[in-house]
């Protein structure tokens, strides 16, 4: 039989065997209130102010409810280490999407005229904040 | 094969097969199993359909945190939240319908997916009503973006290229409104499944899958709510 079968303690041999996990349904209701929890406390905090703080610990909450709905509601937690290796294979690639489009347009300079950047579309110099110097590659950075 | 009664047909072994247990299939577990990685290589292919809106979103941001923060102070916390919490309450019934549906409960599995169905449409109905003030408001995306003084939240600065935060916006949401659209039709396809008694204990699988694709698109405005109404 398939390695995803879980044989169902309470069957008699005869009934066919269980395909798939059955949860409690107390532990959906225990997940929603987590959810419920933590959708108030991000609201929470959306009205106190803590500076970079604040993008990190938003995030953070949204990842914990994702891996709550993940893990119970979609029985990643009972089911075959696949489905997550999918998941994981999935955001990994996301990662690596979101990491080299940010190496790009996070280095791309300013068009700041008071360190010689100038705004003029088509005489356009973009200049790295840090040093002052002409930023390398973007759009006009160099005649 | 070919003398494959209505209900039940031979398989190569002798044993009795259901009828909902297609022919390529050995077991059922396998056709089970086969049916969740489907879904989960779309889920996966979902992600990065969403991801691409999401690293959009992450350049604007980052290059524009203030006009974000401005911009964000114009849509509705109450009506954010309160859609967060529909979707999440509909995540739990689906969930529910599918462990009904796991123990042959037909009669539960209905009442579950038609409140998911519900919640569905309390969250576009909440939605819609957002939308007409955007509308309304002028807050629409690029080039439209005419702010009306009138409707707008007062004493915030709201600067004059928020456009692309309400191009990403109306993006974003209309892309997750378009899901639960989608999610309406195929859990109405489902219940309607369910009504005919074509589920069983051993047999639920469409429920499942169905309810998988449901979590997903809750999971998606778990990380909207937060980047748009929340800055």
């Amino acid at each position: 039989m398939s390695a995803i079968a879980e044989p169902k303690s309470e069957s008699s041999g005869n009934e066919p065997e269980a395909v798939a996990h059955v949860a409690s349904p107390l532990i959906y209701v225990a997940v929603f209130l987590g959810l419920l929890l933590l959708t108030a406390g991000t609201v929470a905090q959306s009205y106190v102010d803590l500076g970079k703080l604040n993008l990190l610990l938003v995030m953070g909450i949204a990842t914990l409810k994702a891996l709550l709905i993940l893990g119970f509601f979609m029985h990643l937690k009972w089911d075959t280490k696949f489905h997550a290796i999918v998941v994981v294979t999935a955001l990994f690639f996301l990662g690596v999407f979101y990491t080299y489009t940010h190496a790009d347009t996070g280095r791309r300079g300013e068009f700041d005229p008071d360190q010689g950047g100038v705004l003029d579309p088509d005489h356009a110099v973009r200049i790295l904040p840090k040093t002052g110097e002409p930023a390398p590659g973007g759009f006009g950075a160099s005649e | 094969m070919s003398t494959a009664t209505a209900t039940e047909h031979a398989s190569g072994d002798g044993r009795a097969r259901p009828k909902w247990l297609l022919h390529h299939f050995d077991t059922p577990a396998q056709q089970f199993g086969t049916a969740r990685l489907g879904m989960w290589l779309f889920l996966a292919q979902e992600v990065l359909f969403f991801g691409a809106l999401f690293v959009i979103y992450s350049v604007f941001r980052a290059s524009y945190p203030e006009m974000f923060k401005a911009a964000s102070q114009q849509l509705d916390k109450i009506m954010g939240t309160t859609n967060t919490v529909v979707l999440i309450f509909s995540s739990l019934t689906a969930a529910l319908a599918v462990n009904a549906a796991q123990k042959g409960k037909r009669h539960a599995t209905s009442l579950y997916l038609l409140v998911t169905i519900a919640c569905a449409c309390v969250f576009l109905a909440i939605k819609f009503f957002e939308y007409q003030h955007k509308f309304d408001a002028g807050l629409l995306p690029g080039p439209a973006f005419k702010p009306i003084d009138e409707h707008l939240v007062k004493g915030l600065d709201l600067k004059s290229n928020s456009g692309s935060f309400f191009a990403l916006y109306f993006m974003m949401t209309g892309l997750h409104a378009l899901h639960v659209v989608v999610g309406i039709v195929v859990f109405i396809w489902i219940l309607i499944r369910n009504l005919r008694g074509n589920f069983s204990k051993e047999y639920f699988t469409a429920v499942d899958i169905t309810a998988l694709y449901w979590h997903f698109v809750d999971l998606v405005w778990i990380f909207l709510f937060p980047l748009f109404y929340l800055i």
